[in-house]
């Protein structure tokens, strides 16, 4: 008899489940174009030139040691990072009312931002504000913030599956009738799964609701510069927002953008009126990661601090970026290109418009399963491919697979 | 008007606060005897050369990369970190009923432990059952259970200040009246803050009753091989609990013996009764990380798994180890022999007695305040010294200070 027995088991996280089934597959030809992780043309991992430069520079450098980092993370890595989202010239940071709390990738930063929020939002431990996530989302973004506490997690109108595009009516309609003071869950730019993001108009409607209904921005930032290729490109929304005078919370993911995936490098920017507020804010934050993981990991955080600290790194980095970034828009061209070539069924505009890593290429679930199955092709059931997955080995194979599944299943 | 315009100011956290105080003191003999972290003879940090040997080998590894670890972490970490707690030949292990999951240095293995507890110990969602920690504790127990949910965090009789010793009977007693299925902390050796440890005739007492009254063991293991320089002799409770039978939890610590605080290395030990169950609370673990941190950061559990798994570095770092439990035995012993010579009133022979890197004194409030204020020498309000902070310097020092305190002050 276990204490245990009673204790169910958990499915797999869909996306992890889909790399371990790929794994095992023996076939030839197979490709994943499952989990987020960007791919060289060779289909291998790559680790960023300036990450390895400055692991050695850390290295050497024996002043460093192994010590406590403060509790709200590495200093100067959290100021860098704020600034990376919000721009060096921005007037909030230069008003001190700008800070970062150092957390454990982007899902550590939402993390220690829900669990702020459900104390202190809105009254105090009020569980039963909504909290609204895009439909569909990162398949994480619920459980972190029910997690945190949240009774009320709402999906809201985004993705149009009709014209494949952004649902910007049902959008705004929420916005309009969600309670006043609801979070809502916003991804930055390369909107995860769909690839589609608002316009900067629409950003503007967005917003101007958004202030109105006196709704909270909760921005996800998992991809600033690996969408465009271009950092200040991918932040203009958030910029935006914080130059319309919202008080927000930024999640700022380096997992990408760095291909620091598992050195565990987040920021939490926090702006808000002022810095009388940001110093009660953060005494409580402290208190919520001293019983989380008492004080975040070192090494990513150095690295990253390191490289946006110093100007000819910070260089070397923007240009890594822009090698990701313009690999995956190549990738995108291409098989736009190969299934026009091949005449596939219905409109292929959608690679190319939809932003980042990911595309939401439209084949329905039966397809999806078809070109897991016969293909061994591997996406997600919603149809989601990254485009990281494709090379220039494999693009032919795909677009094939795709033109299949279109074409014979229904 | 701010929306965080409520937000109440939280107190700091007393032992950082304690050293921000000594970072600003001027005073040239100023010692801090605060912070549980090693200091060499020279009262710096110690990077151990067996770490330093270690993070050259993984930066020239071109084998690595970055991505993401497994959820529940890197594998070769996870088996040889229980492997440490359990013992290489133990039969749970070897019964295939140990299992682990890599999290954020002790604290983020008591929050997943905690939380996992609070969702399917003793129930469903039973935020009732009580969660027991000795009195005294380290400071941040209570927080990282009542933040998992478990209302009802109460105190255990553990520090007998009279006699300055354990208080056995206290603790059987509250072990014998609790609720059934309460969950008890157990520090697994050098206890925090007051360094005594119950004896193993002792701990077989605690174990017996626990069993007959089916409480639930949750080991902190913060110090292994850093209390008494033996690694196996330090986890001489942790093996007698399981060979004992008991399904558990061990929340483990690399910060201290492997000198590596800020990477956040810990592993939750789990002790199932047998490899399905096991399986199941693996899953469930899963789901508790992946809203948390998703999956844990990579360079500080490559150092010890590399290190653990070769035998000329695992020998090595034995020794390291050694070296710091060595010289923290030696200022005890100096320390005590100087209160001794100089006549010090009160019996001192808790200095060497007690084991690890605290000491609980036994100085009272009022003279923890003269130490500080007056003789520029911190401490926390308890009366726990680091015995770490003291060198062959300012060992005199600190004698004489605590002589003059216990002489002055009342």
């Amino acid at each position: 008899m276990s204490l245990f027995s009673e204790v169910p088991q958990a499915p797999p996280v869909a996306v992890f489940k889909l790399s371990a089934d790929f794994r095992e597959d023996s076939h030839p030809q197979k490709v994943n174009l499952g989990v987020g992780a960007y791919r060289t043309d060779e289909c291998l991992p790559w680790v960023l030139p300036v990450v390895k430069k400055v692991e050695k520079l850390i290295l050497e450098d024996s002043s460093l040691n192994h010590e406590y980092l403060p509790i709200l993370g590495l200093p100067e890595f959290r100021s860098a990072s704020s600034k990376v989202a919000l721009g060096d010239d921005c007037a909030a940071i230069k008003d001190n009312r700008v800070v970062g709390v150092q957390a454990l990738g982007g899902t550590g930063a939402l993390r220690i931002g829900a669990e702020f929020l459900r104390r202190w939002y809105n009254g105090v431990n009020n569980t039963a504000t909504p909290v609204y996530v895009s439909a569909p989302t990162w398949e994480n973004h619920n459980s972190v913030f029910a997690d945190a506490g949240f009774k009320d997690i709402r999906p809201y109108h985004y993705w149009d599956a009709a014209n494949r595009g952004l649902d910007l009516a049902g959008l705004l309609d929420d916005l309009e009738k969600a309670p006043e003071h609801s979070i809502f869950v916003l991804h930055a730019c390369a909107h995860n799964p769909t690839g589609t993001d608002p316009t900067q108009e629409e950003w503007k409607k967005i917003a101007e609701i958004m202030k109105r209904r006196n709704l909270f921005v909760f921005f996800d930032s998992a991809y600033q510069g690996f969408a465009s290729g271009s950092l200040d490109k991918d932040a203009w929304a958030i910029r935006y927002f914080v130059s319309e005078g919202f008080e927000l919370f930024v999640a700022q993911s380096f997992s990408k953008n760095f291909g620091l995936y598992n050195e565990r490098v987040g920021n939490l920017t926090i702006v808000a009126q002022d810095g009388e507020n940001l110093t009660r804010i953060l005494s409580q934050m402290e208190k919520i990661v001293r019983t989380t993981w008492s004080n975040p990991p070192s090494q990513g955080a150095r690295i990253v601090s390191k490289t946006l600290n110093c100007p000819e790194l910070f260089a070397e980095w923007k240009g890594n970026v822009k090698t990701m970034a313009d690999r995956v828009l190549l990738m995108r061209d291409q098989l736009k290109g190969k299934l026009q070539a091949l005449n596939t069924p219905g409109t292929w505009e959608h690679i190319t418009q939809q932003i980042g890593m990911f595309s939401f290429t439209g084949l329905n679930p039966k397809q999806v399963e078809f070109m897991i199955k016969e293909r061994h092709v591997y996406l997600m059931a919603s149809g989601r491919i990254n485009m990281c997955g494709l090379t220039s080995s494999n693009i032919d194979y795909v677009a094939q697979s795709i033109h299949d599944a279109v074409t014979k299943v229904q | 008007m701010s929306v965080f315009g409520e937000v109440a100011l939280a107190a700091p956290v007393a032992v950082f606060k304690l050293s921000q105080d000594f970072n600003n003191d001027q005073f040239p003999n100023k010692v801090n005897l605060g912070v549980g972290a090693y200091r060499t003879d020279e009262g710096k940090p110690w990077v151990l050369p067996v770490v330093k040997k270690v993070e050259k080998v993984i930066v020239h590894d071109d084998s690595l990369n970055h991505e993401y670890l497994p959820i529940l972490g890197l594998p070769e970490f996870r088996s040889s970190a229980s492997k440490i707690a359990l013992g290489e030949d133990s039969p749970a292990i070897q019964e295939n009923r140990v299992g682990a999951v890599q999290c954020l240095g002790g604290t983020g293995a008591l929050k997943m432990g905690a939380e996992f507890l609070r969702r399917f110990y003793n129930g469903n969602n039973n935020t009732k059952t009580p969660v027991y920690v000795s009195s005294p504790t380290w400071e941040n127990h209570n927080a990282v259970f009542a933040n998992a949910g478990f209302d009802d965090v109460r105190p255990y009789k553990y520090w007998d200040a009279e006699n300055r010793g354990l208080d056995l009977s206290g603790f059987l007693g509250d072990l014998e009246s609790c609720p059934a299925h309460s969950i008890f902390v157990l520090h697994a050796c050098a206890h925090n803050p007051t360094g005594t440890d119950p004896t193993q005739e002792q701990w077989q007492l605690i174990a017996e009753v626990m069993m007959r009254r089916q409480l639930f063991v949750f080991f902190d293991s913060a110090y292994q091989g850093f209390a008494s320089g033996n690694l196996d002799k330090d986890a001489w409770a942790v093996r007698y609990f399981v060979s004992m039978g008991f399904e558990m939890f061990c929340a483990q610590s690399f910060s201290k013996n492997f000198g590596l605080y800020n990477e956040r290395v810990g592993n939750l030990t789990i002790v199932a009764r047998d490899a399905d169950n096991l399986k199941r609370v693996l899953s469930q673990m899963e789901k508790i990380v992946r809203t948390t941190w998703s999956n844990p950061p990579s360079q500080g559990a490559r150092i010890v798994a590399v290190t653990l798994t070769s035998p000329e570095l695992f020998s090595e770092w034995k020794d390291n180890v050694k070296t710091m439990a060595d010289r923290v035995l030696l200022m005890r012993a100096q320390l005590k022999t100087k209160l001794q010579a100089l006549g010090t009133a009160g019996t001192w022979d808790h200095i060497t007695e007690q084991i690890g890197m605290f000491s609980f004194t036994g100085l009272n409030p009022k003279q923890v305040e003269y130490m500080v204020k007056e003789r520029h020498i911190y401490l926390m309000a308890s009366g726990r010294i680091n015995m770490c902070g003291l060198t062959s310097k300012n060992i005199d020092y600190v004698a004489e200070s605590i002589h003059e305190t216990v002489t002055n002050v009342q």
